[in-house]
């Protein structure tokens, strides 16, 4: 058995965009698909709460969750494209969206869906209606799919490395566009990616994956000016390394195969900081300075050296 | 430092889908050179051509026309067979290196498989250069025995180059060979290939539209849009003082990891155009932030603006020609008399020059004088 996700605690505040980052295989799409309820069989979620707005989603049976999926909670996955029906037009496929939250009559439901392409800057909306996906640009489909993310209005969008695969000129376009309507609907977001450029252009806190935990979580300034964590330091070398030159600290070895996770701390086989309390006790997310969390018995002398 | 590969006037058009007689003209009129030991950066988004270039060097596609000079003949015309001996000479490197690999032959059998084309070499010759290539690479022996599926992205990628350096090749075009890689594996190909550079002074064509690495690893660079190279020039002259408004669009769009900085991008209208109907005159006036009415009518041409940075915009580097059709045009549409506005316009066409950046005095007199 594979335990994607282990222990992984997040809040979002009203309003709040926190950027859910990790490199492949580290569980972060896992936790998105957790708070939709739509972990792939086998898969299942072993335990945990996830609330929204006072309710516990994990324990709301099906028809419940189908309510809120799609209505209080807005998905956005990479390759748009690939997750539209090939075979509906996108107008019916917002009007869809649309419809089966609101009980109300078709034509209403035409006229908010072309709105909502107006909206996400789909131009020509009338016409675009009758378009199917195939005939759309991978960032204009991008568009269709934040479109209907919102056209329920959602408290919160799941956003799953939305701009994964497009040109950096439509990544921008994309990137704004969502943020400007999570801002207009007060929404939170968790936006889910392994770009720190995203992360610190978009994102208001970040919370750092590694092996299905989170090993950091920090207020955006303060991650990029004082990480304390190894593996956000390696992180955000492998980033920036590039503009100074020369890498610090490159990052050795791979992530540890999840169905033979090492003692101690996950990281410790790769951390130039690890010692023995590292491979025999595993660490605890610890609150070091307020609203920065961390998981690591060494943070201090870490951060010591980051400074250095 | 000497020319390894000349690329002159390059096109390549596909017939567009669909039947008819319309075509898709993925590579217009192309022209740059390699030099020995260094690396030529090609940037631009999807469907900009530059994967296309790479394959024509190749041979991967057959140009429609233009020259591709290699070593005293023309790859453009050359027939299969005698381009044969000279495919040792280019290799290439693909982006996903799992798709790239033949899932049922091992690693070594995947190194070993140009050498076993290159008639020549025995068995244990080639075993020897297998070995090698590997280690160059940093890829451990018990790997070569392993199938793609059992080694990790990186180090498959890994394989892909070694399989690429194993028949000693002058010149490499890497096709994106890091944007489907993790940061950090990605910083490790990337120090992979600068190091491969440096001992055996091969030449890469380095494809890509990660503008990062691109600016790490690339000694020039030539941006591409619909087919063409708009701009081309040392990394210096391309990253600090990029020229044309397409490639200021496409560089100011990279996001920097560091919340500090300020981020100001210089957006463009709208998405690349198909190549099927390309607009007439500059091929960016639709979407350029600072197009005139000359625009869609004057065909630009990369014109050098100082210290050999060519540029592909009438409004950054006018040529005299161009000048004059400008003006006439202004004085067609203008409502006074025509040698009024033929002044006020030569006097715009400078202020334009300095609203863009600020240039070298040399490349303003040559362009207007």
């Amino acid at each position: 058995m594979v335990q994607a996700v282990d222990g992984v605690s997040l809040a979002l505040a009203s309003g709040e965009t926190l950027g859910l980052l990790g490199e492949s295989g580290s569980g972060k799409s896992t936790v998105a698909w957790s708070v939709l309820g739509l972990v792939p069989p086998p898969g299942r979620i072993d335990g945990g709460v996830i609330r929204l707005l006072g309710s516990d989603l994990i324990s709301l049976p099906e028809e419940g969750l189908r309510r809120i999926r799609g209505k209080e909670l807005g998905l956005i996955v990479q390759n748009a494209r690939a997750h539209l029906n090939p075979l509906v037009t996108i107008g019916a496929q917002i009007v869809n969206a649309y419809s089966s939250h609101n009980h109300r009559a078709r034509s209403d439901a035409h006229e908010v869906a072309v709105d909502t392409l107006r909206r996400v800057a789909i131009p020509d909306p009338e016409r675009r209606m009758k378009a199917y996906p195939h005939e759309l640009s991978g960032g204009m489909a991008q568009r269709v799919m934040i479109g209907m993310a919102i056209v329920n209005s959602p408290r919160v969008i799941l956003a799953d490395e939305p701009t994964m695969g497009l040109d950096v000129t439509i990544q921008a376009q994309v990137l704004d566009l969502l943020a400007d309507q999570v801002r207009t609907l007060g929404a939170s977001t968790l936006l889910i990616t392994r770009d720190l450029g995203i992360v610190a252009k978009y994102c208001d806190r970040v919370a750092v994956l590694y092996a299905g935990q989170v090993v950091e979580m920090a207020p955006v300034p303060e991650f990029f000016s004082a990480p304390r964590h190894p593996y956000s330091i390696a992180l955000l070398d492998s980033a920036t390394w590039q503009y100074v030159g020369r890498r610090q600290r490159p990052l050795k070895g791979m992530p540890p195969d999840p169905v033979a996770l090492p003692p101690g701390c996950r990281y410790h086989p790769r951390c130039p900081f690890a010692n023995a309390l590292c491979q025999g006790t595993r660490p605890e997310l610890e609150e070091v300075t307020p609203n920065h969390f961390v998981r690591c018995f060494r943070h201090e002398e870490v951060a010591r050296w980051h400074l250095s | 430092m000497a020319s390894v590969l000349e690329v002159e006037r390059l096109v390549k058009r596909f017939p567009a889908p669909g039947g008819g007689r319309s075509w898709i003209q993925a590579v217009s009129d192309v022209s740059f050179e390699l030099k020995k030991g260094e690396t030529l950066g090609l940037v631009g988004e999807s469907g900009s051509g530059k994967t296309t270039v790479g394959r024509c060097l190749l041979r991967l596609v057959d140009p429609t026309s233009g020259r591709i000079l290699f070593q005293g003949g023309d790859i453009a015309r050359m027939s299969a067979r005698r381009f044969r001996p000279l495919r040792a000479k280019i290799q290439m490197v693909f982006q996903e290196p799992h798709e790239s690999l033949d899932p049922r032959m091992t690693i070594a059998d995947a190194i070993g498989e140009p050498l076993r084309l290159m008639n020549h070499m025995s068995r244990a010759q080639q075993i020897k250069r297998i070995v090698e290539a590997a280690r160059v690479v940093y890829l451990q022996d018990k790997e070569l025995a392993k199938y793609p599926h059992e080694l990790s992205g990186g180090q498959v990628q890994r394989a892909g180059i070694a399989r690429a350096m194993a028949t000693e090749p002058e010149v490499i075009v890497l096709d994106e060979p890091t944007s489907l890689l993790d940061a950090s594996v990605r910083a490790d190909i990337t120090e992979l290939l600068v190091d491969l550079q440096r001992k055996t002074d091969v030449t890469y064509l380095f494809i890509s539209h990660d503008l990062t690495t691109v600016e790490h690893i690339s000694h020039r660079v030539a941006v591409m849009y619909l087919g063409k190279v708009v701009e081309i020039g040392s990394t210096k002259q391309i990253f600090e003082t990029p020229r044309h408004p397409y490639s200021r669009s496409l560089l100011s769009s990279v996001l920097i990891p560091d919340p500090t900085r300020e981020h100001t991008p210089a957006p463009l209208v709208g998405e690349i155009p198909s190549p099927i109907n390309l607009p007439t005159g500059c091929s960016l006036h639709k979407r350029c932030p600072i197009a005139i009415d000359a625009c869609s009518g004057v065909t630009p041409q990369l014109v050098d603006v100082g210290n050999r940075h060519f540029v592909s915009c009438i409004r950054v580097a006018p040529l005299p020609s161009q000048i004059v059709q400008s003006r006439q045009l202004v004085a067609w549409k203008g409502p006074r008399g025509f040698a009024r506005v033929e002044e006020d316009s030569a006097i715009g066409l400078s202020g334009q020059i300095d609203v863009l950046s600020s240039p070298t005095s040399q490349s303003k007199d040559g362009d207007l004088g």
